[in-house]
């Protein structure tokens, strides 16, 4: 025995009840996707926010070499085009050549 | 027919789309499938129109919003009725009108109850039958009725109740011999 036949419903009751249902659901979803496109705009401004911070804080503070040691250690020698004449200049400065010839290296020079 | 046979896998893609005309297609397509299931279940459950109405709309608005989160771990089909349980759980339990069912033991108070559904149509043994389910505690009266009208195996009653396939066979049967007591007594 079914008891589905004995289930009456009102007239139009099944069709009434799923566009209610999908209206239903559809308010929900469209409720949904404006708060996740509220909170998507609030992650991505307080991301900014953070990576604003973040990079005003880890700037790297320019180094300004106060003696020539500071300024041969920091400096790369592949950088360093001295003519010929600039060169001789150098080497006929005393304390800059024994500077100089105090590294193994750079006493071939 | 075996109700659980075909868990509709492209309707669960369709309702998981982003495709808000493909989601809608999808939509009708398991509501022609499940809509008047799914009420008759809660229908039997609850024992009115109003109620079963109000389940079966929490049921489907519940599947659409839970859609995205199946898993398909279990078919869309027990997925389906473990919701419908829930609501008609819900509903009997904010319902005092159904709270002291067992002591519903009189041809009289059954009729009565049975007369706040002006939607019930059926013969004297539909409304005893009707009544008699009813009066089963709600394990039982759920596992008889997705067993009886829906026919759902055990294995699946397993699933959707999360209890043992041995456990629903017994509260099947317990259901059938109450049912039967009751049809006894109350046939005059």
């Amino acid at each position: 025995m079914d008891l589905k036949s004995a289930q009456k419903t009102p007239s139009n009751f099944f069709e009434e009840q799923r566009k209610a249902i999908w209206e239903s659901a559809k308010e929900n979803q469209e409720n949904s996707s404006y708060s996740r496109w509220r909170s998507l705009k609030l992650a991505a401004v307080f991301i900014g926010l953070i990576i604003g911070v973040w990079m005003a804080v880890s700037e790297p503070i320019p180094k300004t070499c106060q003696t020539f040691a500071c300024l041969w250690e920091t400096t790369n020698p592949e950088e360093i085009q001295l003519t010929p004449s600039e060169t001789e200049l150098w080497l006929e400065d005393d304390i800059l050549f024994e500077t100089l010839t105090y590294d193994d290296e750079i006493h071939d020079f | 027919m075996n109700l659980l046979s075909d868990p509709d896998e492209n309707c669960v893609d369709g309702m998981q789309s982003s495709n808000v005309a493909l989601r809608e297609r999808a939509f009708q397509i398991m509501m022609n499938k499940w809509h008047k299931v799914i009420y008759h279940f809660l229908r039997t459950m609850l024992g009115n129109h109003d109620d079963a109405a109000d389940a079966t709309q929490e049921t489907f608005i519940q599947v659409l919003k839970s859609i995205h989160g199946f898993r398909r771990e279990s078919k869309f089909s027990t997925w389906l009725f473990t919701i419908a349980r829930r609501k008609a759980l819900d509903s009997i339990r904010s319902n005092k009108r159904w709270s002291s069912m067992e002591s519903l033991n009189e041809h009289n108070h059954i009729k009565s109850v049975l007369q706040n559904d002006i939607y019930f149509e059926g013969s004297e043994i539909e409304a005893m039958l009707q009544a008699a389910i009813l009066t089963l505690p709600e394990r039982q009266r759920e596992i008889f009725i997705l067993r009886y009208f829906d026919e759902i195996s055990f294995a699946e009653l397993s699933q959707i109740l999360g209890i043992s396939e041995g456990a629903s066979k017994a509260s099947y049967f317990h259901a059938k011999q109450k049912i039967a007591r009751f049809v006894e007594l109350n046939a005059e």
